[in-house]
């Protein structure tokens, strides 16, 4: 009998895994749970910037999953997990048996807990539902005021800056992206922002968010100040979605533990991107790398072995890469180390780079710079790849720090890019990807034929 | 311009890949199981060198947000890139694996 594979969530972690599994076997049973539809969050700035249209966010259609013979059941939730009688219970009510599952639910925004914080005009601006009421209410000349001035609140407001829009942001630590730039750092990214007019207020918090007749709001701060806005974006952190696990004996602590196989505490469940809490590449440690390439990464992994491969994963590496409006802000790995650093700082274009290093391995990285930067992406890339082999660079340490903006050189004699690829996430050999090529053969697109025909 | 040497005969092997830059212009030239191709080096997302990501089979993953491609094509497989890469012509002769740059 055909194995039955039972994936929740359609976001990449699912979709990955579902390719995966097609991939090495074309006739196992493939059924996709989600309570919203096929869609990637990653594309929703595009969407919000005007770049492409609303359809264009989803990944998946009736064909498409058609075609991958995959069963979908959108619009339900699952409410319980019974790992050893191997069922789901979904939330019209209905069970599902598995013989492999895979959690790939997800994270949600958190939720503001001040008075008006669920007023009108107040979005999370997490779900393609949430965009499409924000892009709606988004008049020219719209005031923005951003709660939050993290990773994910900066993707919208580079989308928001691209409209047009006149932004401000709160953020309640000293300074603006804290859990991805060092002071320095963010400093020099503070005063870019308000070079492109956006209004920076860092070290305080939002006590109330006051509604007024017209529709426009009165942000009343912790300093005493206010400050008014017609849209509030509230971007103030995710949580995994695990509570429907609740009472299933799956082993979770942020996230759901994962080995290195993607594999949960029950032997026949494994999860898969934000829900999922994996090894750390940097510190040997479990963490929730709540990032679009962790969730690839681990849809493939997870996928394999569900499929009856034995794939091992090396660890998720925390990377995070953002333009804040023109300015490309990066950092990677043990970003937040110290001690044995190198620096170069150029307050006035801005530009600025800092290395970790341990011995003579970089472990962590912090890189801005133009966002047109050819060289400067590609350095990027490279240090990225020096990080992720772990590569010993020896003599080329005291190179580096000489010459710090010279990585290829180092790069090329390390033979690192080859070191890349032997590490590359699956390690097989490419036949074994037989449905894709089979499809690329009549060039019928296996993957994503939505986002392929509006743009092909 | 025509054609130009990209890379040595025994250079790549197969699911290998490089990054050659051509008068200025940065070109990933790929190994698809003894097939050459070659695309744009940056990945229409947010420029990250693709060259640094992952070949596996046809399909090129971009080192930063995990968005892939078809070398064979260029067209973007899977988000949050949303543009197809730009794909030159690749030949094979006696001496070399060349590119051709109009």
């Amino acid at each position: 009998m055909a194995t039955e594979h039972v994936i929740i969530g359609g976001g990449p972690g699912g979709m990955n895994a579902i390719e995966t599994i097609r991939g090495y076997d074309a006739d196992a049973s493939i059924t996709l749970i989600s309570d919203e539809p096929a869609y990637s969050r990653m594309a929703l700035p595009y969407y919000i910037s005007g770049n492409i249209p609303v359809e264009q966010v989803n990944t998946g259609d009736d064909d498409y999953f058609g075609r991958l013979g995959v069963k979908t059941r959108f619009g339900v939730s699952v409410s319980e997990v019974n790992p050893h009688a191997s069922m789901l219970t979904l939330s019209d009510g209905s069970m599902v048996p598995f013989d492999n599952l895979l959690i790939a639910t997800g994270s949600s925004a958190q939720k503001l807990n001040i008075p008006g914080a669920d007023g009108d005009g107040v979005h999370n601006l997490w779900t393609v539902a949430d965009a499409e009421k924000t892009v709606d209410a988004l008049g020219s000349d719209a005031e923005v005021a951003f709660i939050g001035a993290g990773f994910i609140g900066f993707i919208i407001l580079n989308a928001m800056h691209k409209r047009g829009a006149r932004l401000k942001v709160i953020e309640l630590e000293d300074q603006v992206l804290p859990r991805m730039l060092d002071a320095q750092g963010a400093s020099l990214v503070g005063s870019w922002l308000e070079s492109q007019g956006v209004e920076v207020h860092t070290g305080v918090s939002v006590q109330a968010i006051d509604h007024g007749h017209d529709g426009v709001k009165t942000l009343q701060l912790s300093d005493g100040s206010s400050t008014r806005a017609d849209v509030v974006i509230v971007a103030t952190g995710i949580r995994a979605n695990i509570g429907f696990l609740a009472g299933s004996g799956i082993e979770t602590n942020e996230g759901v533990l994962v080995n290195n196989r993607c594999q949960t505490s029950a032997a026949n469940v494994y999860a898969a991107g934000d829900v999922a809490e994996g090894p750390d590449l940097s510190t040997g440690g479990q963490a929730v790398h709540a990032i679009q390439p962790t969730a690839v990464d681990h849809g493939r992994i997870a996928g394999a072995n569900m499929a009856g491969q034995d794939v091992e994963y090396p660890g998720s590496l925390l990377i995070n890469i953002l333009d804040v409006c023109g300015l490309q802000c990066a950092s990677f790995g043990n970003w937040s180390g110290d001690g044995d650093v190198t620096e170069v700082i150029n307050a006035n274009r801005p530009v600025y780079r800092k290395l970790i290093w341990d011995g003579s391995t970089i472990t962590g990285a912090i890189m801005l710079g133009p966002a047109d930067d050819v060289a400067m992406l590609n350095d990027m890339g490279m240090i990225k790849g020096l990080i992720q082999a772990k590569t010993d660079l020896g003599a080329w340490k005291q190179h580096i720090q000489a010459n710090p903006t010279d990585i290829r050189r180092p790069y090329v004699a390390t033979k690192t890019a080859e070191k890349m690829l032997a590490l590359t996430s699956l390690g097989k050999p490419s036949e074994h990807r037989s449905y894709q090529h089979a499809q690329d053969a009549g060039k019928d697109r296996s993957a994503h034929r939505v986002f392929v025909d509006s743009t092909g | 311009m025509g054609y130009v040497k990209a890379a040595e005969l025994d250079e790549l092997s197969p699911g290998q890949m490089k990054m050659v830059s051509i008068s200025g212009k940065e070109i990933v030239l790929c190994n698809v199981d003894g097939k050459y191709y070659a695309a744009d080096n940056f990945c229409p997302h947010m420029g990250a060198p693709l060259s640094e990501g992952e070949l596996d089979g046809t399909d090129l993953w971009c080192p930063f947000h995990g968005a892939s491609f078809d070398v064979t094509t260029g067209d973007v497989l899977s988000p949050p890139a949303y543009e197809n890469l730009t794909c030159f012509p690749v030949r094979v002769t006696d001496e070399a694996v060349e590119i051709e740059i109009q």
